[in-house]
């Protein structure tokens, strides 16, 4: 960090005011925000360049809008340096280096990504003035320097072409490409006249924000036009969460975990790991500190509808229908408090269910177990509940909690900052109501896509029309903005300033990387344009935070930190209410046996493209989805059972019908799954979203099917009625990189036979007893031995990894982070079909066992960079070769694509390119000549100490090599060593388990020669002797010997 | 079919006084006559519409690079390496006949030799195609050979795919200087025959000035001699290091001991299988009935049976020693071939190669021409998928099944499958029509005739060599 201090102090904009003394400098330079540089700004300087570029040269071209922002967007990618406030920009280049910037070096900048109202501080890299790579803020409590993979796309979000780069005027069925400068002399008038009605019929739907900046504006505007209402709506956003609280304490409060301190942990539908889940890198981060065999280990237990990444990890998990966890729930209540006997002011207990699921004998059993080790664990235990259940499991689950003594240790309250708000559902179908009523006049989008987004009975889509204008800011000219009479292009949270809070308050200073490539702006500069104050976001966020951030060094240091020192919320602790015995409904209360038409129906935002908001970037669409490995696609994911029961067959079509709405999509068998449970993933079947997503008017055609509009009011998160059946409907094959489940007999009886062998397991007894239980196997191999002489000595350093299976949660952050470094292309759905995705780093996923109870394994595998590797050997034209560090290298001009190392690799970590994948589905390379500036805006996401790899030529993993070299270079400047830790691989960065660590094997003292000494260490495939650098930690489950 | 070759012009070839020169005029008016049958016009017209697909497909792949073919992960090497292993293979019985049965004095392989080796060679060209086109890179296949150059470049010798280059090439080389060796007597032939000038310029400038004295005939003989010397080891040695592709590497059903004795097997049971392929159609529409005779076919399918006992036998020892070696990984591999996803191309394979030629056992069947022509085509369509098999099913379910796959080819994959064919086609009726299809000279060597003044040999022989045609 004390490099990072030193280097990336935050440059700030003073825009247009006079030149003042800078404090880090002292002379007479004024700052510019603009992340490329500060810029020399002495008068002779200045008007050099005014003399030089005042008048553009009269040449008709030169005018012209499309060279105009190429020159502007060239100047940014070369470092160049904005002048003047943002929106009279003229981007010049340096006539002198600026102090401590080095031209090709790397800087980074302190910001934060907010989703549902939830911020994480992030730390972006900028190369020479374009942000190229996204990385976990150390500092921030919620990432601990982590981040997930919807963070590690963000940056491809900048340079997204697609992106929207105007407004749009629309009506009467023409869309007209406007301007900021137009909209802003129709905003003056239009606003103006609704000042004067005190704004009625001015309405605003805006995506949730934490804001406070947001959030005074939008106090200031509800003064401004008192007859306005604001409504905020997220699809994901759940009732529940605040429904229980209010249910249990009487009062709204949000609820922090600490999985730090957690012995025993048990979530009910809770993916406490998810990206969708607030604070989830913190709580990956503090739960694998927990799994470590030699130490305290803690216990998980999982009760949930489909697998969530908390159920891979967890010791003890059990796969039930989402509508009967309240049963659980009540149950957990009515037990602990038969044990704990809280005082009679919190009320009764629930009273025990009559539910069915309670008397299945796996379910009665766990359950009783589980009480009986909370119980044991009194402060130190956990109990969540997920946001798709309802409120009462969530007031149960408050119950227990604090019946536990968990309050002020694993968990803690925090006044609900919108504990006045009403749902989000509610709100928008009051809103929807009044747009049939013809009571809106003017409707106000703040980002969102509210069109697509809005379940089947809310017809939000056609009510936008209903309004005499309506406006949407997004960053995209989404299925909203297209319904909208305006389209207000948004800026990317990298290329504004805001302010952000995480979810235990600490607030962040958004700084932008980049002037907005496409000129967009921010909500906080719309709002401020409507209620009529100066936009200028710096200057409003700034004056937000005057209170607290008193002078200009402290919102320097608040702006570099990522953090503002001590924004949390203030911790509270409530007390119980008592509550009346929940209502049960019959289905709740019923049996494991549903029939068709009476199945239950989950929805859940997709780990990849969440809402739909992320369809565009393609790095998310072939991710693969952590348990189905699913790319370019969605499915409904049944259970084997159901399957064979209803004859949908694994990876073939089927229709899903609730509520006498259908739609057709790939049904996916899924073990772990319960029977008579559909789970269906939002966020797919984009109209509007763009070239990768989907997008009708190019007839790009969607990228999987939007289920949006099979979701109702009524079963928002869980449904009942569904029934599942086949459907002739021909499908492309599956875009999987694993097969599916449903794999011929040989094939299904090898893996089960070799999994043990490669994902190494043991339980915590089994570890006490044989610490090195990795190697006690039952076929025993012959010595190793080998042809060759070892061809290098390894003098010098020694780069190895250890992963650390008992730490991986699945969460697939680290595929993404591998791509965005290793600027690794994207194939697109038919070539990940057929097996030739590019990913150097792919996360295998194990199941063992019965399909209702299976057991599940993640396993990251890089390129496991052999010492006597196999693939050297078969190389024809020394294309890959060992260097004398250990490292397997990719000559890749030396390469002609034989394939034979791929062949030989038993990992088969090996990526081909089969086409030129940048060009043919990105478009362009960094080497590919071009005017095109949006095609010159794509390629600035390179990276560019990473080869762009052409046609024909074998690549993998290297270790991140050109990080390795860039430590070696900065070492051998200051004459130092390397310390241990020093060089991280992009993986690593990014792991919220730390479950990846990377280092020098030659220095005895480094983390990873110490895990690579662990008693659980093995090679993957170590018997073929190939000598892999990597190491695998053997998992250790700590199971309850009661359930055994 | 019968009349195509009743318009043959050498049914009824012309009677000389001695045996000899009936054999001359038989084998060199094939390639004197100003127009070839009709038939020849046809399936070189075929040929070359095979080949024209054949390098409209090659051209496609390297306009778009290779991603047009199925080939994908993990299996990185499918078709065109199927394809160059099936091709190599071919080319194993022309210089087994060549070679190795004329170190023993099989004088029954003079009928057929001249042909088989021009299929070698041939099969070598189409096989030559693969690797340079199947590469990532189809411009740089250079890399691999050992050139000095400025980049200070140098092939990786550990490499088995380098061995390759080696001992593919060798075998080209040797193959095609055997061949010519051989053929400078019949060109000397077809140069004294000559009625034109450019005839006599041709084929007097490959004849080499060959004039047929004792001199001439005994360098001949010596330098023939050491050429099959030579030849015979790479007989065994090509398919070895093709197989060693596959035997040094470490994937489950790739990496056995047996390859190399089974490759070359494999390789001669198809390139038998491939010879009766040609020999049938040959002597019916070239007229070559009384040379090529049954009695010949019938020793080809006797070989045939030989050997498809062999790949049979090593087909059963790679499932014994997959047990054996108590090795999950390669028991699997095994089983899954039978049983797996691509059970249906092992069992093809089972039954072109082990059951069909079985039936060679009955004599009616292996002295049956059209028998031994839809027996020599199922061994072909049997070896190409041995070759198949062997890569495919061990690619696509190795180690980790995480990277498991399944490959699905392309119509590009099949284009340059079939086209191949295409290439071997329009060279094979090229040399029929222009070069001495049958080595005259030998053939004339072992006819009775030849033997004349030794009763007891002509008496042995009498019954074997071609007589009055």
């Amino acid at each position: 960090m004390s490099s990072l201090k030193k280097r990336t102090l935050p440059t700030l904009g003073a825009q247009a005011e006079a030149p003042a003394p800078a404090p880090t400098h002292g002379s007479g330079r004024p700052r510019f925000w603009r992340s490329f540089a500060e810029l020399q700004n002495r008068p002779e300087f200045r008007s050099l360049l005014e003399r030089e570029f005042a008048a553009p040269p009269p040449d008709g071209k030169a005018s012209d809008p499309e060279r105009r922002r190429f020159m502007q967007l060239m100047g940014a990618s070369l470092g160049l340096a904005g002048v003047g406030c943002w929106h009279e920009d003229k981007i010049l280049p340096l006539s002198r280096r600026p102090e401590e910037t080095i031209p090709g070096t790397t800087k980074q900048f302190a910001t934060a990504m907010e989703l549902d109202g939830v911020a994480v501080g992030l730390r972006a890299t900028s190369y020479d003035g374009r942000p190229i790579k996204i990385d976990g803020n150390p500092l921030h409590p919620e990432s601990r320097g982590a981040a997930n993979a919807y963070h590690q796309a963000s940056v491809l979000g900048v340079y997204d072409p697609d992106r929207s780069d105007k407004p749009w005027k629309r009506g009467g069925g023409a869309a007209a490409a406007s301007s900021w400068d137009a909209f802003t002399a129709f905003a003056n008038d239009h606003f103006g006249k609704l000042r004067g009605s005190a704004g009625s019929g001015l309405r605003v739907l805006a995506e949730r924000s934490s804001s406070p900046t947001l959030a005074a504006l939008k106090q200031r505007f509800l003064q401004v036009y008192p007859q306005a209402r604001w409504v905020t709506y997220e699809p994901a956003a759940s009732d529940g969460t605040r429904a229980g609280s209010v249910l249990a304490f009487g009062k709204a409060y949000r609820t922090l975990l600490d999985t730090t301190r957690a012995r025993v942990i048990l979530t009910l539908d809770a993916d406490i790991f998810a990206s969708e889940f607030p604070g989830h890198l913190a709580h990956a981060r503090g739960v694998a500190k927990n799994r470590e065999p030699d130490g305290d280990m803690s216990r998980i237990y999982a009760i949930e509808p489909h697998y969530s990444l908390v159920g891979g990890l967890a010791d003890h998990r059990i796969g039930v229908r989402a509508e009967h966890i309240k049963a659980i729930a009540a149950a957990l209540d009515a037990k602990i408090s038969d044990i704990a006997k809280p005082d009679p002011s919190v009320g009764p207990a629930q009273p025990l269910p009559k539910a069915e699921i309670l008397a299945e004998a796996h379910v009665a059993k766990f359950v009783d177990a589980v009480v009986k080790d909370l119980v044991a664990n009194v402060g130190r235990s956990l109990v969540v509940a997920g946001p798709a259940q309802p409120a009462e499991v969530h007031a149960a689950v408050h119950r227990v909690n604090a019946m536990l003594g968990n309050v002020g240790k694993t968990i803690r309250f925090v006044d609900d900052p919108e504990a006045g708000a009403g749902s989000d559902l509610a709100g928008l179908k009051q809103l929807t109501d009044e747009l049939m009523r013809d009571r809106v006049d003017t409707l106000v989008m703040l980002g969102g896509n509210p069109a697509y987004t809005a379940p089947g009975d809310i017809a939000f889509g056609d009510a936008i029309a209903r309004a005499k204008t309506s406006i949407h800011l997004s960053l995209y000219d989404d299925e909203t903005s297209q319904r909208s009479s305006w389209h207000l292009n948004a800026a990317h949270y990298l290329e504004s300033w805001g302010d952000v809070r995480a979810f235990d308050g600490t607030i962040t200073i958004q700084q932008p990387l980049i002037a907005p490539i496409y000129g967009g702006r921010s909500s906080i500069e719309l709002v401020a344009l409507l209620v009529g104050v100066p936009d200028k976001a710096l200057d409003l966020v700034k004056q937000t935070h005057r209170a607290t951030i008193q002078d200009e060094r402290a919102f320097r240091r608040a702006v570099h930190d990522g953090v503002v020192a001590n924004s949390a919320y203030v911790p509270v602790l409530p007390t119980l209410a008592p509550m009346k015995p929940f209502a049960f409904s019959e289905r709740e209360l019923g049996g494991k046996k549903l029939g068709n038409g009476q199945l239950e129906v989950t929805y859940g935002p997709c780990p990849k493209v969440y809402d739909g908001r992320f369809a565009n970037l393609g790095w998310l669409q072939e991710l693969p989805d952590p348990f189905t490995k699913l790319t370019w696609d969605n499915a409904a994911l049944i259970a084997p059972a159901t399957g064979e029961e209803l004859g949908v067959a694994d990876g073939e079509a089927c229709t899903v019908t609730v509520g006498g709405k259908s739609v057709t999509l790939p049904a996916l068998w899924v073990p772990g799954k319960p029977e008579g449970s559909i789970h269906l993933t939002l966020g797919y079947g984009r109209k509007a979203a763009g070239q990768v997503g989907g997008d009708t008017k190019s007839e790009v055609d969607s990228v999987g099917v939007n289920v949006y509009a099979l979701r109702s009011s009524g079963g928002y998160h869980i449904a009942g009625g569904g029934s599942i059946a086949r459907s002739d409907t021909d499908l492309p094959r599956l875009s999987t990189t694993n097969d599916f489940y449903n794999i011929d007999k040989i094939g299904h009886d090898g893996q089960e036979e070799r999994t043990s062998e490669l994902v190494r397991e043991a339980t915590l007894a089994e570890y006490k007893k044989d610490p090195r239980f990795v190697d006690s196997r039952e076929d025993p191999h012959p010595p190793l031995l080998s042809l060759w002489v070892p061809p290098v000595s390894y003098e010098g350093h020694r780069w190895g990894m250890a992963i650390d299976l008992n730490k991986c949660v699945g969460c697939s952050a680290c595929v993404t982070a591998c791509q965005a470094e290793n600027n690794i292309p994207v194939v697109g759905k038919k070539n990940v079909a057929i097996g030739r995705e590019m990913l150097w780093l792919r996360v295998d996923r194990y199941y063992q066992g019965e399909p209702e109870n299976a057991k599940v394994t993640f396993q990251p595998i890089p390129c496991q960079q052999c010492e006597n590797a196999p693939c050297e050997q078969v190389c024809p034209v020394g294309a890959t070769m060992h260097s004398h560090e250990g490292l397997n290298e990719m000559v890749y001009n030396r390469c002609i694509g034989t394939r034979y190392c791929s062949n030989n690799c038993p990992y088969k970590v090996r990526r081909f390119n089969f086409f030129n994948y940048n060009l043919d589905t990105i478009g362009i390379t960094p080497y590919t000549p071009t005017d095109d500036p949006k095609m010159k805006v794509k390629s600035m996401v390179y990276n560019p100490d990473v080869t762009v790899r052409s046609r024909g030529v074998m690549e993998k993993c290297t270790f991140c090599v050109q990080r390795i070299q860039n430590a070696k270079i900065k070492a051998k400047n200051a004459k130092q060593g390397i310390p241990d830790g020093t060089i991280r691989t992009a993986c690593q960065d990014t792991c919220p388990a730390d479950a990846i660590v990377f280092g020098d094997l030659n220095d005895q003292s480094s983390r990873v020669a110490a895990l690579h000494n662990l008693p659980r260490a093995y090679e993957l495939l170590g018997e073929m002797n190939n000598r892999p650098r990597v190491r695998y930690l053997g998992r250790v489950r700590n199971p309850n010997p009661e359930l055994g | 079919m019968a009349a195509i070759s009743d318009v043959n012009p050498f049914v009824n070839a012309p009677a000389g006084d001695s045996a000899f020169a009936r054999i001359t005029d038989n084998v060199s008016r094939i390639a004197e006559v100003e127009r070839p049958p009709r038939a020849w016009y046809i399936a070189f017209a075929c040929a070359l519409a095979i080949l024209s697909i054949f390098l409209g497909s090659i051209g496609w792949v390297v306009w778009n690079g290779i991603g047009v073919w199925g080939t994908t992960m993990p299996a990185a090497w499918a078709f065109p390496i199927v394809n160059f292993v099936f091709w190599i293979g071919i080319g194993h019985a022309g210089t087994l006949i060549s070679a190795i049965l004329f170190l023993f004095r099989q004088t029954w392989r003079t009928a057929i030799n001249r042909f088989a080796e021009a299929m070698t060679i041939f099969a070598v060209m189409c096989a030559g195609v693969f690797p340079g086109i199947h590469i990532g890179r189809p411009w740089l296949p250079y890399y691999m050979l050992p050139i000095p150059n400025q980049m200070d470049m140098w092939p990786q010798f550990r490499s088995p795919l380098e061995w390759d280059i080696f001992a593919v090439s060798t075998y080209a080389t040797i193959s095609i200087v055997f061949w010519y060796m051989g053929m400078i007597p019949d060109f000397a032939t077809f140069r004294d025959r000559a009625t034109t000038f450019w005839r006599r310029l041709c084929y007097g400038v490959v004849a080499m000035g060959w004039r047929g004295s004792s001199r001439q005939w005994h360098r001949y003989e010596r330098a023939y001699l050491i050429l099959a010397a030579l030849a015979t080891p790479l007989v065994l040695s090509v398919h070895s290091v093709v197989s060693f592709d596959f035997a040094t590497s470490q994937l489950p059903g790739w990496h056995t001991t047996i390859f190399p004795p089974y490759f070359v097997a494999g390789a001669i049971f198809g390139g038998f299988g491939m010879v009766v392929m040609l020999a049938v159609p040959a002597r019916q529409f070239f007229g070559l009935k009384r040379i090529i005779q049954i009695k010949h076919l019938e020793v080809m399918n006797k070989v045939l049976i030989a050997t498809s006992l062999l790949v049979g036998y090593s087909y059963m020892m790679e499932f014994f020693v997959a047990w054996y070696s108590g090795n999950k990984y390669e028991a699997f591999t095994f089983v899954n071939r039978a049983f797996g996803q691509y059970a249906w191309s092992y069992w093809t394979m089972i039954a072109c190669n082990v059951l069909f030629p079985q039936l060679h056992w009955f004599k009616a069947v292996r002295t049956n021409p059209v028998a031994t022509l839809i027996i020599g085509m199922f061994i072909n369509v049997g070896m190409w998928f041995e070759r198949f098999v062997i890569i495919c099913t061990s690619l696509t379910r190795d180690f980790l099944p995480s990277s498991w796959g399944y490959f699905i080819p392309t119509k590009i994959d099949f284009m340059t499958l079939g086209g191949s064919f295409g290439l071997f086609f329009t060279l094979f009726l090229l040399f029929c029509r222009y070069l001495p299809m049958v080595a005259m000279a030998e053939v004339k060597a072992f006819h009775p005739s030849a033997h004349a003044h030794e009763p007891d040999h002509h008496v042995e022989h009498a019954g074997q060599a071609p007589v009055g045609i």
